[in-house]
């Protein structure tokens, strides 16, 4: 046989010559149709919804209804996000612009990421300005009491700055100062002011940048001044340090240590009126010694120093400013034995005059000590 | 066959109740079942017994026709499906290779043209026997049940263009069975 083409085969499969059905095959066939037929589905479909998902009739009603629920959320959706008034903040700010901005406190909602790469860098310095408008006040924190803010420039809002300021004594945070800070090159704006908290902080944003006296003042302390320039886009952070009124005039190194030390030994305070200690350091022929070391401590505690001073050349020693009570004086100074009055009572608001005497050191050096001992308390082995 | 109106009809009634719809199916439909099966099996006898058991088949599964394609094409799928069956299932009997040889002429003697043809026949039956399933059915609906494509297209899901590739496809393999089965 040759190979057979296409068209021969339709033939050959096309061909007739089927016998006919055997008498009597259709009756048997009804004659086992059984009494209760039950046909699938709804019936046969109409040709025009054939092919259109789900397969299953019973199941395409539900598939229409999802699907016009879907269109129809979206299309909410799409006309909610660009037609429906908003109250975002940024996006009034980068829509409108700023005009005039004063005594607003807003608090901002945390934003997502997506939000803020779609607000862009312009409103993201707005968003910044918002941020950093302090919360309500609250104990515990500081509080800002601005009366009045610079205006942003109309058209689009301005870059602007923050400063942080720290008060403190020592290493003690001072609540209640009043930062004040004046720009320096524009003399008609008005000061913008803040008080510090319970932790000595205080902050004044926003700030358009520029150069800025920072005043911080509070009674009983010392004001303090310094000059800051504010950049803008980054908060500039100040310390202060301030001293009470009554120590400022003292040494510093002194009242550093005499602060230090009464706190250590946890004694009290001096108080508001004070005396003062002129020590005259002579040597045995009566001579000033001059450039001699004067130590204070307390009489009761003489392990606890309360400052030194340095003998001028009139052999004398002030200590000003000292709390009323009773105090322990040594001098010495090379080439001499140490001296000192074990005793010394300072009545509040007078001045005592103390006059210690030193002698000459011995050659062999071992009839005193050199130096001022320093005493244990009283009722310590 | 019956028309596909007439045939969604006599389905509406059956959905109804109406037993009367199941014989006016069963009218329309058994000869070409009948036929179908005889092209396939070659035995008359045998493909009345199978169209019998075609048409049991059909009422028990009746819930799972869902309309798509006609009923008559539905039939042939469960036709064809029988007759494999019955072509598998083991039997203490030859294979029907060895019991038709034992009919058909040898090749030595002279032949007339109806043995030739009767001879061809058989070939190509087998040859169709031995296709993939998916192409003979195709096939077998196409040809012996007088299917049109695009019905048979329904009752596969899927288009008309990929049954006219089966068909083409089914063309090549038995032309190349054919030739080898003369050669």
């Amino acid at each position: 046989m040759t190979k057979l083409t296409t068209r021969e085969i339709k033939r050959l499969l096309a061909a007739r010559g089927t016998p006919q059905p055997p008498p009597g095959l259709a009756d048997r066939i009804k004659a086992e149709i059984p009494d209760v037929l039950q046909l699938g589905g709804v019936g046969p479909q109409p040709e025009g919804v054939r092919g259109m998902p789900p397969r299953v009739p019973a199941l395409r009603p539900l598939w229409l209804l999802a699907a016009s629920l879907l269109i129809v959320i979206g299309a909410g959706f799409v006309a909610v996000r660009f037609f429906a008034p908003t109250s975002d903040l940024a996006r009034e700010i980068a829509l409108g612009g700023v005009v005039r901005i004063e005594d607003v406190v807003v608090t901002v909602p945390e934003r997502s990421t997506v939000e803020r790469q779609k607000a862009g860098k312009g409103i993201a310095e707005s968003v910044d300005l918002d941020r950093r408008v302090p919360a309500p006040a609250r104990p515990g924190t500081h509080t800002q009491v601005a009366s009045s803010r610079p205006a942003a420039p109309a058209g689009g809002p301005a870059p602007v700055g923050a400063l942080a300021v720290t008060v403190r004594d020592g290493k003690e945070p001072i609540p209640g100062v009043t930062i004040t800070a004046a720009r320096v090159d524009a003399a008609a704006a008005t000061p913008r002011t803040a008080e510090s908290g319970e932790d000595g902080q205080a902050e004044i944003a926003p700030l358009p940048p520029g150069e800025y006296t920072v005043r911080a003042e509070r009674e009983g302390f010392e004001a303090r001044e310094a000059k800051v320039r504010v950049a803008a886009g980054a908060e500039d952070r100040v310390n202060v340090a301030m001293k009470p009124e009554a120590a400022a005039a003292a040494a510093p190194a002194a009242g550093k240590r005499a602060a230090a030390d009464r706190g250590a030994a946890g004694l009290p305070a001096p108080e508001t009126a004070k005396g003062s200690i002129l020590v005259t350091v002579r040597a045995s022929d009566g001579s000033p010694v001059p450039g001699a070391t004067v130590l204070l401590s307390f009489a009761d505690r003489p392990d606890v120093g309360c400052g030194f001073r340095s003998a001028g050349s009139a052999g004398v020693a002030t200590f000003c400013c000292v709390a009323p009570g009773a105090y322990r004086i040594c001098a010495q100074s090379p080439g001499f034995l140490a001296a000192s009055e074990e005793r010394v009572a300072v009545p509040a608001g007078r001045q005592v005059t103390v006059e210690l005497r030193i002698e000459r050191q011995p050659a062999d050096g071992t009839a005193r000590p050199w130096t001022c001992p320093t005493p244990r308390p009283a009722g310590t082995p | 066959m019956a028309e596909p109106a007439e045939e969604r009809a006599l389905l509406a009634s059956l959905a109804a109740g109406d037993r009367e719809a199941a014989n006016a199916l069963v009218e329309r439909t058994y000869r070409r079942v009948f036929a179908l099966l005889c092209k396939l099996s070659g035995d008359a006898d045998l493909a009345a017994d199978l169209t019998q058991e075609t048409y049991r088949r059909a009422w028990a599964a009746l819930g799972s026709f869902d309309g798509r394609a006609q009923f008559s094409t539905w039939l042939y799928r469960i036709a064809t499906n029988a007759f494999l069956n019955h072509v598998r299932r083991p039997r203490p009997v030859q294979p029907l290779d060895e019991e038709h040889e034992r009919t058909l002429p040898d090749s030595g003697v002279r032949q007339d043209d109806a043995a030739i043809a009767a001879q061809i026949q058989e070939r190509l039956r087998k040859a169709v026997l031995a296709l993939p399933e998916e192409l003979r059915f195709t096939v077998a609906a196409r040809f012996w049940g007088d299917a049109p494509v695009a019905e048979i297209a329904r009752a596969e899901g899927i288009s008309q263009v990929a049954i006219r590739k089966r068909l083409n496809r089914a063309y090549r393999m038995l032309a190349l069975v054919l030739q080898e089965a003369a050669s």
